[in-house]
């Protein structure tokens, strides 16, 4: 049974996801670092039939849950190739949710591998501070871009991972802090 | 070790040289500059006398500007005993006046010198800094800055960009004249006024281009001479050099690659190769980190040869 069976790794694979939803409060309350009330996620999309019916019934789930929760939603191509599913709410705990649940559908239907990153967005001393998640390492780091989009502000975000570090579930390696350019949260 | 151990060891007669020959280089650009100008018939004499005044301002303007801008403030010695202790050592050693003490609530690890002569002059370290280094590596950078001090680094950059600034002015002043259709009364002159708008204005951009890169060179040499000037004070250049790699190999390993493009590339196992590093190189205020570390490891091998 085990051998077929769904290994317990993969189930609670991104319960990481979740403890941004427990950290969010303490983020305000004790850092001013307030959600911009949006949350990205990224997949690779390829053209498989398994895969269109994922992404008809993550539509059908996203739209049930603007229904429910309010979360508006809406998915953009870039021009890496890759999709994202933009969110809005202003309930910081329904983003993480939504985030959840859809990442939840990806690994039901096999495609985990598909998923790239989830980037939940905060201002911080008058900038915007991105915490990625990589669904490949399975944690967080953060990500300070410049107004040019291309530097970051490597001071503030080394800062942060300091302050932060026992919230979240923290990439260590420095070297896999990955930038992500031009996240389309206007798409939203 | 003698009692002023600074120069015992002779100076670096090469950087010496081209930190003169980029000045003079400076000094004709300013006087082609400030002719061909008079030449065009551009009332430039407006623009200095503008531009002096800012200078002035800069001049005389208080370190509580300086401070305000860098969240900085100035500490005492019962507030901050270990920094004070490390000044008074340096100092000593350097035979200087002693400069204020100046720390900056940030967590960027940085330091920096400000004050246009020895009585004015004042250092400042971040927090971010005396957090991430050891003593050591803190008196090696404290030394650092205050070579920046001895060597009279404040002023000399100041004076370098006075003329800089005049042809920045300059530039943005003749951009809309020339859109505008000329100097108001002289519009008369026509087509030949127009042209000489013109040609002042495309003065002004190259000499504040040519100026911009060999202020920024000025700018490196200077930085040689303070990494010298602190190997020399503290007597131990790896002081600097660690805190030099600590600071720059934190901030390094951060890469500003995309992650989409990373996962891509991956995929088709293709490395990422040309960074364009020349170009940075340029335009940069401060010497790369590698370039300097190599440089004060040579001054350990050579003072311990002088040993």
């Amino acid at each position: 049974m085990a051998l077929f069976g769904r290994g317990t790794s993969t189930a609670n694979a991104d319960d990481a996801i979740l403890a941004i939803a427990v950290a969010e409060p303490t983020f305000s309350a004790a850092h001013q670092m307030f959600t911009t009330g949006k949350v990205g996620l990224t997949y690779k999309p390829n053209d498989s039939e398994f895969f269109s019916e994922l992404e008809s019934e993550m539509k059908k789930l996203l739209t049930a849950g603007e229904k429910m929760t309010g979360t508006r939603y809406n998915i953009v191509s870039d021009e890496y190739g890759y999709r994202w599913i933009m969110m809005a709410d202003d309930q910081f705990e329904d983003l993480a949710m939504a985030v959840y649940a859809v990442s939840q559908s990806f690994n039901e239907h096999g495609c985990r591998d598909q998923l790239l990153a989830a980037v939940f967005p905060f201002t911080y001393e008058g900038k915007i501070v991105e915490w990625i998640y990589t669904y490949k390492h399975g944690r967080f780091y953060p990500f300070v871009p410049g107004m040019d989009g291309k530097h970051r502000d490597n001071n503030m975000e080394i800062g942060l991972s300091d302050k932060i570090g026992k919230l979240l579930p923290m990439e260590k390696k420095l070297t896999q802090w990955y930038a992500l350019w031009g996240v389309p949260f206007d798409a939203v | 070790m003698a009692m002023n151990p600074r120069w015992t060891y002779g100076k670096d007669t090469s950087l010496t040289l081209r930190m003169y020959f980029v000045m003079f280089m400076l000094a004709a650009l300013y006087l082609f500059f400030v002719t061909a100008m008079w030449g065009l018939g551009i009332p430039i004499q407006f623009v200095i006398i503008i531009a002096g005044l800012m200078f002035m301002f800069q001049w005389f303007g208080s370190e509580k500007l300086v401070l305000r801008s860098m969240h900085a403030k100035v500490v005492n010695e019962q507030e901050q005993p270990k920094l004070h202790a490390m000044v008074d050592k340096l100092v000593a050693n350097a035979d200087m006046i002693k400069p204020k003490v100046a720390l900056a609530m940030t967590d960027v690890p940085n330091a920096f010198a400000s004050g246009r002569n020895q009585k004015k002059a004042l250092v400042c370290v971040t927090e971010g800094l005396v957090r991430r280094l050891d003593d050591d590596e803190l008196e090696g950078v404290i030394a650092h800055e205050l070579s920046h001090i001895k060597n009279g680094d404040v002023r000399a950059m100041m004076l370098a960009s006075f003329f800089a600034t005049v042809a920045a002015m300059l530039m943005n002043m003749l951009m809309w004249m020339t859109l505008f259709g000329g100097m108001g009364r002289h519009s008369s002159h026509g087509s030949s006024a127009r042209g000489a708008l013109m040609m002042a204005y495309f003065v002004s951009i190259l000499v504040y281009f040519l100026a911009t890169l060999l202020i920024l060179a000025l700018s490196r040499y200077r930085e040689f001479a303070a990494d010298r000037g602190a190997a020399m004070l503290t007597g131990a250049p790896s002081k600097l050099a660690s805190a030099l790699e600590k600071i720059s190999g934190i901030i390094a390993q951060i890469p500003t690659d995309d992650l989409r493009k990373v996962e891509t590339a991956n995929a088709f196992f293709i490395v990422s190769a040309l960074k364009g590093e020349k170009f940075a190189g340029l335009f940069a205020s401060h010497p790369p980190m590698e370039k300097r570390i190599a440089r004060l490891r040579e001054f350990e091998t050579e003072m311990e040869r002088g040993r």
